[in-house]
């Protein structure tokens, strides 16, 4: 008898250039879970380090083990892995072996995925991966790397910290977001403090944050900590003047030691407080199950960022009585999600209209895009498939296929793509 | 303008047997019977249409509602109303206009039904079988009373009869034809055009339209007035060749 795995588990990684975490839920209890990588309660990081195993019988290997290795070895450790994706300059190793810096980071995320052994890939239903931010190149980057995985786990996603962040905050109880949210996060390289915004004047309701860097807070000086003490209580105290708050989030590799007692019992004394190296991936992992429509969030908040097209798409089209204009494409969609495909039929003056409107602006602009290349047939006796995608923010590519009419009019096999601009 | 698909596309197709087709959506199905509106008979009536609307086009309310139309001894005009009207596949004149086309069908006599069948045939290339039709036709046929319309069974025939490469009995069915209606210009083309190639010749008609056969059929004609037998019937044999290639190429 066939054994069917059930797809009952959704996944988010936090992927940093300098640890990265993986979070996991099952549906059947619906407790986000982080794993830890050693004994301590709240170690949950995972290196994001590469290194090659001299010789012929040599690997690549990650995380802990590439640390190992490389003082077993004495070979030089490949960091910044996420970064060095981006740039997209090949690596040389030392033993003068070009790598892929894409493909590097696909053997990278596919070891975080694989690293715990509750996790079967069978099983997943969805997974998303955050970063600190979406450069525009880390959506395709994603694709290349992920396309493999892609035929086990359908629904994929790439979000931000700050959307992460979103995910988290409002997976919590309503008495620990309903007044407001802060989040502080603090390592080596920045002090950052967001809190979310929440219009619920509209439906579904849209969600913002809004960050501060304080670089005065960088880096973090064991000598100092007074000192940083001190600006961190007045940037409390400056953020919560007339502000009431429900709970301050406080996550990085900075807030670890017991340096912000002064700031903590101000805090306290005015929110929920909570401190934790796993707030994003769990965020991410939320999102996961939000993405498959474990949790209906995204049905009731939208959030909005700067990847986020704000103008609607829709598709002038008949049913053969009336002619309306058919949503494709609606405002808050992150431009690199966007991956519309439907088939159509032709008619005879062999174009097709897109309506674009901005957000809040009641004007409209149509696109046409003609389809004269296509044999001309008699109406509604063309059946096309319409892909639209979006390479870079604002820039639709639509693709139109000619599929014929069956076996009265085959296909002439032919298709075309047009750009077209949404400011 | 562009129109919402109505279902699905198949995966298994229905094949209609009389045309020789398989359709593989609503749109395909509603596009067969405009074109074919005569050619429909009691077959359509069908569960078996109704299931692949049902299961492969996923329209049940449509599977349902013509169910009910054939369980209720609905006819072939109430079938198609109500296909039509439910997908919207058709205007409301051309629902009427099809109507009207039915009702029409039933004041043809035999002999244009079968001559209809037949043309329906030589459309999806089953020439064979559209002979056949033809003779039937022929046979309800009272050619003293109604000669322009039997020439027009012998021409149709002779079409049929070329199109099988049967020359010599095409010529037969064009000359027929002509007899019957002196003036019809194009039986009486027809009729040299297929005795020719009945006799190994190169029609004119074919000769002077190809600059690559015109060629071929000038060389052919030096040939014969030099007496060259040989060298003539090879140059025939590759005329014929281009003739066979242009007509399934055109095809």
């Amino acid at each position: 008898m066939k054994n069917i795995i059930e797809k009952s588990m959704a996944v988010g990684i936090d992927l940093s250039d300098d640890f990265s975490e993986i979070s996991y839920i099952d549906r059947n209890d619906m407790n986000v879970v982080t794993y830890r990588t050693g004994s301590d309660e709240e170690k949950f990081e995972i290196p994001t380090l590469a290194c090659k195993i001299p010789g012929e019988e040599g690997g690549w290997c990650f995380g802990e083990e590439a640390i190992s290795a490389s003082q077993e070895y004495g070979i030089e450790l490949i960091d910044n892995l996420v970064h060095r994706a981006i740039i997209g300059k090949n690596i040389c190793t030392e033993y003068n072996e070009v790598v892929d810096p894409v493909r590097l980071l696909g053997m990278f995320v596919l070891y975080v995925l694989l690293y715990p052994s509750e996790i079967n890939p069978k099983g997943i239903a969805s997974l998303v991966i955050t970063t600190e931010s979406i450069d525009p190149a880390l959506p395709a980057i994603f694709e290349k790397i992920l396309t493999n995985i892609r035929s086990e786990i359908e629904n994929i996603r790439y979000i931000s910290h700050a959307e992460s962040f979103f995910y988290y905050a409002l997976n919590q109880p309503i008495e620990l977001w309903r007044e407001g949210v802060l989040l502080f996060d603090y390592n080596f390289m920045h002090f950052k403090m967001s809190s979310l915004l929440i219009d619920s004047r509209t439906k579904p309701a849209i969600v913002m944050t809004e960050e501060k860097s304080y670089d005065d807070m960088v880096p973090f000086v064991e000598e100092n900590a007074q000192l940083y003490d001190n600006i961190f209580r007045e940037i409390t105290e400056n953020e919560l003047l007339n502000k009431r708050i429900s709970a301050v989030y406080l996550t990085g590799s900075s807030f670890a030691g017991r340096w912000a007692d002064k700031t903590l019992r101000f805090l306290c004394s005015r929110a929920r407080v909570f401190v934790g190296q796993n707030l994003y991936t769990k965020g991410a992992c939320y999102a996961a199950a939000d993405l498959v429509g474990w949790t209906r969030l995204g049905s009731r908040y939208i959030f909005m960022d700067e990847t986020r097209i704000n103008t609607s798409i829709g598709i002038r089209a008949s049913d053969g009585v009336r002619e309306d204009v058919i949503p494709v494409i609606s405002p808050g969609v992150s431009w690199y999600d966007i991956n519309v495909c439907a088939e159509f039929m032709l008619g005879t003056d062999r174009k097709i209209s897109l309506v674009i409107r901005g957000s809040g602006d009641d004007n409209e602009r149509e696109a046409v895009i003609r389809c004269d290349w296509i044999p001309e047939r008699p109406e509604r006796a063309t059946r096309i498939r319409l892909e639209i995608t979006c390479p870079r923010k604002n820039l639709l590519t639509c693709k139109v296929t000619d599929l014929g009419f069956g076996e009265i009019f085959p296909s002439a096999g032919l298709s075309r793509e047009e750009k077209v601009e949404l400011l | 303008m562009i129109y919402l698909c109505v279902g699905r596309r198949a995966s298994i197709p229905y094949y209609i047997d009389t045309a020789g087709i398989g359709l593989y959506s609503a749109e395909e199905l509603a596009y067969y019977i405009k074109e074919n509106i005569m050619m429909l008979d009691a077959s359509i009536l069908d569960e078996s249409l109704c299931k692949f609307i049902e299961k492969e086009l996923a329209l049940p309310e449509l599977a349902g509602a013509l169910r009910e139309c054939v369980m209720s001894g609905g006819s072939i005009t109430d079938f198609v109303e109500t296909l039509m009207s439910k997908t919207n596949l058709a205007s409301k004149d051309e629902i009427e206009n099809m109507k009207r086309q039915l009702a029409a069908r039933g004041s043809l006599s035999k002999s244009e039904k079968h001559r209809m069948k037949g043309d329906f045939l030589v459309k999806g290339g089953r020439y064979s079988e559209a002979v056949n039709e033809y003779n039937m036709a022929l046979d309800e046929i009272d050619l003293s009373q109604k000669p322009n319309e039997a020439a027009r069974i012998f021409h149709n025939k002779g079409v049929a009869y070329a199109e099988l490469f049967y020359f010599s009995e095409a010529s037969e069915c064009f000359r027929q034809a002509f007899e019957l209606n002196p003036t019809s210009q194009s039986s009486k083309e027809a009729y040299f055009d297929a005795r020719a190639l009945a006799s190994g010749k190169v029609p004119e008609s074919v000769a002077l339209g190809d600059n690559v056969m015109e060629r071929r059929y000038r060389r052919y004609l030096r040939k014969v007035e030099d007496g060259d037998i040989e060298g003539s019937q090879v140059i025939l044999t590759e005329l014929l060749n281009d003739m066979e290639n242009a007509y399934r190429r055109s095809v």
